[in-house]
């Protein structure tokens, strides 16, 4: 009887390593072409690392680190070496997108937002100068900071092991579609933290209206209050007179319950709420001022660490002449 | 008498002889005693030449081997007594002459916190991208 039980056991155990094998096969099959081997050159050396083709006319999400003073580019899809052009190379999101001149596969992107711990999601990437590898793993958490600074907005941490090289690979789902870019690593390389499609996606927007990063900043420092109101404890801690939020009618002390449609409950969830606000869109904030609950419209304005205040990000006209996305 | 039984009898009469007395109280201080002076007599280079062949058969090298590798040493010592001081920058870029050099040609993985460099022979160097710390520029509190 005990043994049937054991066995049974070990039958379904095996079971389930064979589907879960099969599945990442599967995915690594249909995907692999999609994934590409980027080479950047510059004047210390060449950077290789990966990425992917987001669309069918060859668009392709990269890491930042890999391009960002790049002379020279290719994309080496399918033993083919093709010339890339930097479209964005942004140093708050850690990304890049590239434009190939070709007809390429592409790898769906899926839905970041439902993205929970223990999520199972595999990685096709290029380690070092090997071929493209699958890895598979799940979500062990999403974090905002890591080794005391901050992510530009919530990353998702995953656990699965990652090589250098590897830099730039998409991070897929169960159902083949790209929730994440690779974007560092954990330790020596046992999980990673993967920025989420939702927060690259701002990027390639941003540059698909207006050719441009369009960062949004509206001039407010959030505080903890003692005690939370309504759920929330962010507090309007400071605010400078001439700043969006202050023109807007936001007041000292006023307690934030959502940025632009998104919910605040501590003064963290501001850094995903900034991260999605764009310079000249309106966004609500919902407060409440002592007992009355109220929504302001602000007109954020560029942030001030944005490119062309401190060129922490930088757009590159001179190697992508054409900035909007085809 | 024929050769055999010659060396008969003086084995007979050899078996009778004997050293003179004290002879062999003295004996091994007279054998140091020669052996020191004998040192004393012979050059530098012979001893040194002397231990190393004796401490060669250990190691199974061949003994032309330990001369190659004495001319070989005498050559690296004499290029780096050769070699010029340290260059300042002013004459950095009309020195054309080839340096000696530890960097590797061929590709390497170096860590995310070391430069990226070209080798001496010009080939640049390979760094394959993931680093260990995230990029931000926001302050956590502020928007």
């Amino acid at each position: 009887m005990l043994g049937g039980i054991l066995a049974g056991s070990a039958l379904a155990q095996d079971s389930l390593a064979e589907n879960l094998s099969g599945q990442v096969r599967k995915i690594f099959d249909e995907h692999r072409d999609a994934v590409v081997k980027v080479r950047a050159k510059d004047k210390l050396g060449i950077r290789f690392g990966s990425g992917f083709f987001a669309d069918l006319t060859g668009t392709v999400y990269t890491h930042a680190g890999i391009v960002l003073k790049a002379d020279e580019v290719t994309v080496i899809s399918n033993g083919k070496e093709l010339p890339a052009r930097v479209l964005v190379a942004d140093e708050r999101s850690g990304i890049a997108i590239l434009k190939v001149d070709a007809s390429t596969p592409s790898i769906p992107i899926g839905d970041s937002q439902k993205v929970m711990v223990a999520t199972p999601v595999m990685m096709i990437g290029y380690p070092e100068d090997l071929d493209a590898s699958p890895s598979f793993g799940i979500v062990g958490g999403l974090d905002r900071e890591y080794l005391g600074q901050h992510f530009s907005t919530t990353h998702i941490r995953a656990n699965l092991p990652v090589q250098r090289g590897q830099g730039g690979a998409p991070v897929l789902n169960f159902d083949g579609e790209a929730i994440g870019i690779l974007v560092g690593r954990v330790d020596a390389g046992s999980a990673c933290h993967v920025l989420p499609m939702r927060a690259a996606e701002k990027v390639r927007s941003d540059l698909a209206r207006f050719g441009e990063l369009r960062p949004g900043w509206v001039g407010v420092e959030v505080e903890e209050s003692e005690t939370p109101v309504q759920g929330s404890t962010a507090k309007v801690g400071a605010l400078d007179p001439d700043t969006p939020a202050a023109v807007s009618g936001l007041q000292l002390g006023d307690i934030l319950l959502k940025v632009g449609g998104m919910p605040i409950i501590s003064s963290e969830d501001v850094i995903d709420a900034s991260y999605f606000l764009t310079a000249g869109d309106n966004a609500d904030i919902e407060i409440v001022r002592g007992s009355e609950n109220m929504t302001i419209s602000v007109r954020p304005v560029l942030h001030p660490l944005a490119p062309g205040h401190e060129m922490q990000a930088t757009v590159k006209p001179d190697v992508s002449p054409r900035l909007h996305l085809e | 008498m024929t050769p055999e039984e010659n060396i008969s009898k003086l084995l007979r009469l050899k078996r009778y002889e004997q050293p003179p007395p004290g002879y062999f109280d003295d004996f091994l201080r007279e054998f140091q005693s020669r052996q020191r002076a004998e040192l004393i007599r012979r050059p530098l280079w012979e001893l040194v030449w002397d231990r190393i062949s004796m401490v060669a058969p250990a190691f199974q090298v061949p003994r032309l081997a330990y001369a190659s590798i004495a001319a070989l040493a005498l050559a690296a010592s004499a290029l780096i007594i050769a070699r010029p001081g340290p260059q300042t920058s002013g004459n950095l870029a009309d020195n054309s002459r080839p340096m000696l050099s530890l960097t590797s040609p061929n590709p390497v993985t170096i860590g995310e916190s070391l430069p990226v460099a070209t080798t001496s022979t010009g080939s640049p160097s390979v760094h394959y991208v993931l680093p260990t710390r995230p990029v931000s520029y926001v302050s956590s509190r502020s928007f």
